[in-house]
């Protein structure tokens, strides 16, 4: 009875920690105090912030925005068209796997097990150097994209970037979107699965064509059913667009790597990409949670 | 009937016959275009971008010299190192102009010019981890570690002189230098000069333990295979650059002296 007095004390404050909440809290202040020690003699780097920061927004020779910039805006590009083509395929793909239609569902199947089921890097080696390559000339836009010399006008450069570089754009959009569509298709497909089967059958009863249907009956409820997953994807998206680096395709994180080598910065260029994801990732996060909300607002949840 | 089949015949051979045709068409091709298209990869200092994120560097400079030679303009394509020889085939570019060695097994799949720069490949030890390397022998054992750059003429080295040793190879030579630094890597072997700057900046962490370099490279432009026009005029221009003096000078200009680092922001 007396034992319990002490005690007692402790527990009326507003935070009840405990003594084994403060003794975590301690080991995690040794551990991160030991980590920081062990950075600053054990990496043998020399930082060098305040150049690695100069550096990043030094402009080109003719003006033009620094080539760190450069590439941001490349991977904006890249992941604008890459999100917009696997949003269009993932969902054409992702109905014709819901489907009834043998002949509809069973190639959505085998692609949709296909991707992923492969590496996104293996994939893309797989898919940009036999595919592409027998792939653009066969669409005839060989010519229009690699041997043209005229000049564009300043809107087609903007949403699609200098001339040279139309080829390695296709071939990025093409890659990040294909991976993509396959686990979008597998969202939409989940989205249409989750609608109760009577709002199928009423909108069949009252007559409304197939059309009206997906515009008016179903989509509004998958849309608010699969935002959450479909966030997650196109965040995902934008990470795997730094893969594409690796087949030479000019976006953020290979001129990261080209800045860092030739500079000497390594660090500080990399954590400087890695801000930059960040900041792009989480404005998509915000977005998606806004257009959440907004779905959601005629739903009783 | 038979009219028909010689007609048909007489097609069959003219389509037979037109590959043969091509072998000048590939420099008329760009000739046409009006541009060279060059596929280099970043390289310290063979080619590396500046504080502006231009590209300069000895291939640049060789580059930029054989396009104004032969009246074209220049475009640089550049590629991740390990992909550079599929982007040739694939034809992303004309020419990978990037000091590339030439070894046996890139022969299979490119044609090389003749050799237009001649470098050569160093180790540089970590003292603390490996400080009592003398000769070649104390690094052949299992239980050195030693880093390099994927896909460089260097695995190679280092496999034939230490089959022993553990080899990690990493995208960049920044890369496998750190690995190094950092003491997980007994030693790093890379084409000169990086080595020997390495060792000059990080005195107090690395050494050269051997004075002669292990393996006198040839480096060269490569082109697809049965390219045998645009082969024979780079030749010509090699020729001509190194009769004159031209390329010996730009390459003591890179890699002797370490004047052109004030365009680059190392970190001194």
């Amino acid at each position: 009875m007396q034992s319990n007095n002490g005690n007692k004390a402790i527990n009326q404050s507003a935070f009840p920690l405990n003594k084994l909440d403060y003794f975590l809290l301690l080991i995690l202040v040794i551990v991160i105090s030991w980590l920081y020690y062990r950075s600053a003699i054990g990496v043998n780097y020399q930082w060098h912030w305040a150049a690695a920061f100069d550096l990043i927004f030094t402009s080109r020779r003719d003006g033009s925005l620094p080539y760190f910039f450069q590439g941001l805006i490349s991977t904006l590009r890249l992941t604008g068209w890459g999100l917009l083509f696997a949003l269009l395929a993932g969902t054409l793909i992702g109905i014709a796997r819901h489907s009834q239609f043998a002949l509809l569902r069973t190639p959505a199947v085998l692609y949709i097990q296909l991707i992923r089921n492969i590496p996104p890097l293996v994939f893309i080696f797989i898919f940009y150097f036999f595919v592409s390559n027998q792939l653009i000339p066969l669409l005839g836009l060989e010519h229009l994209l690699r041997q043209s010399n005229h000049n564009s006008n300043a809107i087609v450069t903007f949403l699609f970037g200098p001339r040279n570089l139309w080829e390695n754009l296709l071939s990025g959009v093409f890659c990040i979107g294909l991976l993509s569509a396959a686990y979008i298709a597998e969202v939409v497909r989940s989205g249409l699965e989750g609608i109760d089967k009577g709002q199928w059958e009423a909108a069949q009863t009252l007559g409304l064509s197939t059309w009206a249907k997906y515009r008016f009956v179903i989509a509004p409820q998958v849309i608010s059913n699969i935002t959450p997953p479909l966030a997650g994807q196109t965040i995902s998206l934008v990470k795997d667009s730094s893969i594409v680096s690796l087949i030479s395709i000019q976006e953020l994180t290979f001129s990261g790597t080209e800045i860092a080598n030739s500079s000497g910065f390594i660090f500080e260029i990399w954590i400087f990409v890695g801000i930059a994801y960040l900041i792009l990732c989480l404005s998509l996060s915000l977005l998606f949670s806004k257009i959440e909300s907004k779905s959601r607002k005629y739903l009783v949840k | 009937m038979k009219i028909f089949k010689i007609l048909i015949l007489g097609m069959l051979g003219v389509l037979l016959s037109l590959p043969t045709s091509a072998s000048s068409d590939n420099l008329n091709q760009i000739k046409q275009r009006g541009t060279l298209r060059v596929g280099m990869s970043t390289f310290v200092p063979w080619a590396m971008r500046d504080k502006q994120g231009e590209l300069i560097g000895f291939e640049i400079d060789v580059a930029k010299r054989l396009a104004a030679d032969s009246g074209l303009k220049i475009e640089f394509v550049p590629t991740a190192w390990d992909g550079i020889i599929p982007a040739l085939l694939a034809n992303k570019f004309d020419v990978i102009i990037g000091g590339m060695s030439i070894t046996e097994e890139r022969a299979k799949s490119v044609l090389f010019t003749t050799p237009y720069s001649h470098s050569g490949v160093q180790v540089a030890v970590n003292k603390q981890l490996a400080g009592d390397v003398k000769v070649l022998a104390d690094l052949n054992s299992r239980r050195v570690k030693i880093s390099a750059r994927r896909g460089a003429f260097t695995v190679q080295v280092a496999r034939d002189n230490f089959p022993k040793a553990k080899i990690l190879q990493f995208d960049d030579d920044a890369q496998a230098f750190q690995e190094v630094l950092n003491g997980s890597a007994d030693a790093v072997i890379a084409s000169s000069p990086k080595p020997e700057q390495e060792a000059i900046k990080h005195s107090d962490i690395l050494f050269l333990p051997f004075k002669e370099r292990l393996s006198k490279g040839n480096e060269a432009f490569a082109v697809r295979l049965g390219e045998d026009d645009k082969k024979a005029y780079f030749n010509e221009w090699i020729k001509a650059r190194t009769d004159d003096g031209w390329l010996a000078q730009r390459y003591e200009y890179w890699f002797a002296t370490l004047d052109w680092q004030k365009q680059v922001a190392q970190n001194q």
